[in-house]
């Protein structure tokens, strides 16, 4: 009998592997799944599937650089052709994270360089990145083809230059918004004279003067350029000629259009805009003026991102210049447009997604400039589909709020700042719980969003409980007690981060999330009342979590913790950690 | 509301933008007698009132102005219950501090005060910041200091915020801000506005349009008017509003709008004030006059 079941068991297994999926045709499928939470759940089936997916994985996505290690990594997924990392706390964009934090590039690069000798694409952001880390990535990765980094630093366009010389198959350099240190504007010229590939060019934030010889010449045999965004110093002659030798350009970041010599015509620039009928995005745009916004009214007709955050224009250029604009999705402008503006954008734009608004003048508070509820309620009236909104104002209220959220009941992505700390609506005085209140229970898809103004512990209990989808939440001068952070900690079951800053949450409420944080994937409290005693009881707990409190010189009391980084991390705690970082 | 008061004596409302600040006392002091003769001048200046236009010493006309407009004007920004919330906020301030009057309660903190001084406060990118700075007209000796200060915020940020550094700045070049804006401000509301004289050449238009934007904001704006603000007065001009209008000149003082030419006007004008009937004292009899005069 015992012998005949094992042969019956052997039987059935000869049949299963003659009826499994071979791992080739398997690793086939697999290849085509490119979003990584769908690959995720690929490689929990079964063993056989975990390690089709492993092998098929070329792309991969770290949040926080610190999660993992490089070393962890190659061996999970031996065959990465792209990687996105990102290092520092959000935070560190506002001047809160102490510079030299860490957050390195060069460790990753030395182990990539022997395991994914073949990588092709790096994007970053806020990592720290020096010139001799480019250099080396430009020497090590033959088949490298795409650079993008942003809000890094560290580095200089010395480090661009090696990029240039030794990339010979770059399709994309996107240098955007970093802390670099600009020597010159030699490192355009370092592109080899028959280097033709790059589909991707962007140095908008770069201060220096480019050559131009080299600019045009190099837009001019790069024939599958596609994005081109130059920096203020290119002048409006120049980028007649740019748009001339492109025209096939989807995305342009234009330089400034502040024209000293009246000898220029602008009907040729406004022919050369004509030509390119295929843009998508147009940003740069600084000192932009009534005489030329007229340039751009044909080629705004494709347009589906107008980038207007560097052009200061007033209600009237802006109203006279949308209706060319009818398929905008999305819109970033300045708030010197005010609500007069604003209700232009809802009469014209009705197709809007995406809208932010920064301010002019951040630091007058005394003055009410800029824009205010009433802007965003004509914006709400007219575009029904917003579902990202930034807006930046000085006065708010509850009803605005809640009308606005009726008309958009889609946002993905609500993030107001009522410049004010502390500000109540200010019509009835009160505080501003009932508009972040009706914000999650209206908005069901809620994934983003940051609160201002006048808040207590209900804008929390409300968060709580209905925000079910939330996954980032940044909170500044707000709440009453720790109740308010314990309800969040409580609810919102999709709490990936969370960052906190001035905020009355302390031990209890820190404790409170002991069995949330493995599922997150940082938590940030600054300037709030947590103490050592309740961080080192933190790290105790939950040993899986590294768990920094960044102790700056002027702290006199070793009790107190101004700034507190929690994070889940598979690779124990940094060995990186400058000084100033207190790991427990 | 929140109050815009708390320092350097408090008389002023939230249009004093160099009351703000500690990082702008430098500025502030050019402007305003040091708190010691302050307070003394709060004694004194009981009696000063007088009638007309008031033209005595500096000291004084400083204490007549803090006898129109005085802290209790103002409600407090928050309520006594969010007290937690306030001392969790001025720790936050931590070494900047805030400067308050003899006046004011410890509750009472200018909200203006603190945001200058909070570190990353508004949340805009240092990047952004710093584009914004370098675009704003000032003479290039002051853009140099800018570029400096940004430059120096990427390094070290030991204490000092970099707001605070960037509002002095902005304090600045403000100052010699282009065109003819001045700033309004009404009694009542901490945050006032800005109006360009250059674009009136009388002061019925520049009335006008005061008007709409404190009184009637949604017509200001282009929006019918849905009922939703009161109509709180008539004319600034004639008197017959419980508000007048009044400005103060090159020289500190405080004057009604409307006495002089327009052009001597336009030359003199620092900035504006709407200030409330019941409490200009010092100026409402001259304009009682000149209503009595225009009707004779």
């Amino acid at each position: 009998m015992h012998s005949k079941r094992k042969k019956e068991l052997a039987e059935k297994l000869e049949e299963k592997r003659v009826c499994a999926f071979p791992d080739e045709a398997l690793e086939l499928v697999l290849v085509n799944i490119k979003c990584h939470k769908d690959r995720n759940s690929v490689s929990l089936v079964c063993k056989d599937w975990y390690n089709a997916e492993k092998w098929t994985r070329t792309h991969v996505f770290i949040g926080n650089c610190y999660s993992v290690s490089p070393q962890i990594l190659v061996r999970r997924f031996p065959n990465i052709r792209s990687v996105v990392l990102k290092g520092k706390p959000r935070f560190s964009d506002f001047n809160l994270v102490p510079p030299n934090w860490g957050a390195d590039i060069h460790a990753w690069l030395v182990v990539f360089a022997s395991a994914y000798p073949f990588l092709e694409e790096l994007r970053l952001k806020r990592m720290t990145v020096t010139d001799e880390s480019l250099e080396f990535l430009a020497m090590s990765f033959p088949n490298f083809k795409a650079l993008s980094l942003l809000s890094c630093d560290g580095f200089s366009t010395d480090g661009l230059a090696a990029i240039a010389t030794h990339c010979k198959n770059l399709t994309e350099l996107d240098i955007h918004e970093n802390g670099i240190d600009d020597l010159g504007g030699g490192w355009l010229n370092c592109f080899p004279k028959n280097f033709r590939s790059l589909e991707v060019l962007n140095f908008a934030n770069l201060n220096s003067d480019v050559t131009f010889d080299s600019l045009e010449r190099l837009v001019r045999r790069c024939r599958s350029l596609r994005i081109l965004k130059v920096n203020k110093n290119v002048t409006l002659e120049q980028l007649q000629l740019l748009l001339i030798s492109a025209p096939q350009l989807t995305e342009l970041g234009t330089g400034s259009f502040l024209q000293s010599s009246t000898q220029w015509q602008s009907t040729d620039l406004e022919s050369a805009f004509k030509r390119c009928k295929h843009l998508r995005s147009l940003s740069g745009l600084w000192e932009v003026t009534s005489i030329y916004l007229p340039v751009l009214y044909p080629c705004c007709a494709t347009l589906t991102f107008l980038n207007l955050s560097y052009a200061s224009l007033e209600s009237g250029e802006l109203a006279k210049l949308l209706p060319n604009c009818s398929q905008l999705r999305r819109l970033w402008i300045v708030d010197t447009v005010q609500d007069k503006g604003l209700q232009a954008v809802g009469l014209n734009c009705h197709l809007l997604e995406e809208l932010r608004v920064f301010p002019s003048d951040p630091f007058d508070q005394d003055i009410l400039q800029g824009v205010t509820e009433l802007g965003f309620v004509a914006v709400s009236h007219g575009c029904p589909r917003l579902r990202y909104v930034l807006y930046f104002c000085r006065q708010m209220t509850n009803e605005a709020v809640s009308t606005i959220v009726n008309n958009c009941p889609d946002f993905t992505h609500f993030r107001l700042c009522i410049m004010n700390p502390y500000q109540p609506d200010y019509l009835t005085n009160e505080p501003m719980d009932e508009a972040f209140g009706s914000v999650v229970k209206t908005c069901t898809k809620l994934q983003r969003l940051a609160v201002s103004g006048l808040l207590t512990d209900l804008t929390f209990e409300y968060i709580g409980k209905y925000a079910k989808n939330l996954e980032t939440l940044s909170v500044a001068f707000a709440g009453s007690s720790d109740w308010g952070m314990q309800c969040v900690l409580g609810g919102c079951p999709k709490l990936r981060k969370l960052e906190i800053r001035d905020c009355p949450f302390g031990n209890a409420a820190l404790l409170s999330g002991l069995e949330k944080y493995e599922s997150m994937r940082s938590l940030w409290m600054s300037a709030c009342n947590v103490t050592m005693n309740g961080c080192r009881l933190l790290a105790r707990q939950m040993p899986r979590l590294n768990v920094e409190v960044i102790r700056e010189e002027d702290e006199r009391y070793d009790s107190e913790v101004n700034k507190v980084y929690v994070y889940r991390s598979v690779s124990g705690s940094r060995s990186d950690a400058p000084p100033f970082v207190i790991t427990l | 509301m929140e109050t815009t008061l708390g320092l350097l004596g408090g008389g002023s409302s939230g249009g004093n933008e160099s009351n703000s600040t500690v990082a702008k006392s430098e500025v502030a002091n050019k402007e305003y007698p040091p708190e010691a003769e302050l307070e003394l001048g709060l004694g004194l200046s009981l009696g000063g009132g007088g009638g007309g236009r008031v033209k005595p010493c500096k000291p004084c006309a400083w204490g007549e102005y803090r006898r129109i407009l005085t802290a209790k004007d103002f409600p407090s920004v928050v309520s006594q219950d969010d007290s937690s919330a306030i001392s969790g906020f001025n720790r936050a301030n931590g070494s900047a501090g805030t400067k308050r009057s003899a006046d004011t309660a410890a509750q009472e903190v200018s909200s203006a005060t603190a945001v200058s001084q909070v570190v990353g406060w508004p949340p805009i990118r240092a990047y952004r910041m710093n584009s914004l700075v370098n675009q704003a007209k000032a003479p290039t000796s002051e853009q140099d200091k800018i570029v400096n200060e940004s430059d120096k915020t990427r390094d070290a940020l030991k204490g000092k915020s970099y707001s605070g550094e960037q509002n002095k700045n902005d304090a600045d070049f403000r100052e010699k801000a282009p065109l003819g804006f001045v700033k309004v401000n009404m009694d009542g509301l901490p945050i006032g506005r800005k109006v360009d004289l250059n674009a009136h050449t009388c002061y019925e238009t520049l009335a006008q349009i005061l008007e709409d934007m404190f009184f009637r904001p949604s017509k200001a704006i282009g929006f019918t008017s849905s009922g939703g603000e009161k109509e709180k007065g008539s004319k600034l001009l004639d008197g017959s509003s419980e508000f007048v209008l009044t400005y103060e000149d090159r020289e500190g003082d405080w004057m009604l709008v409307g006495d002089v030419p327009w052009g001597m006007f336009r030359s003199t004008v620092k900035r504006l004030r709407i200030m409330r009937t019941s409490e200009a004292n010092g100026l409402a009899p001259r304009s009682q006059e000149r209503n009595q005069r225009q009707r004779s």
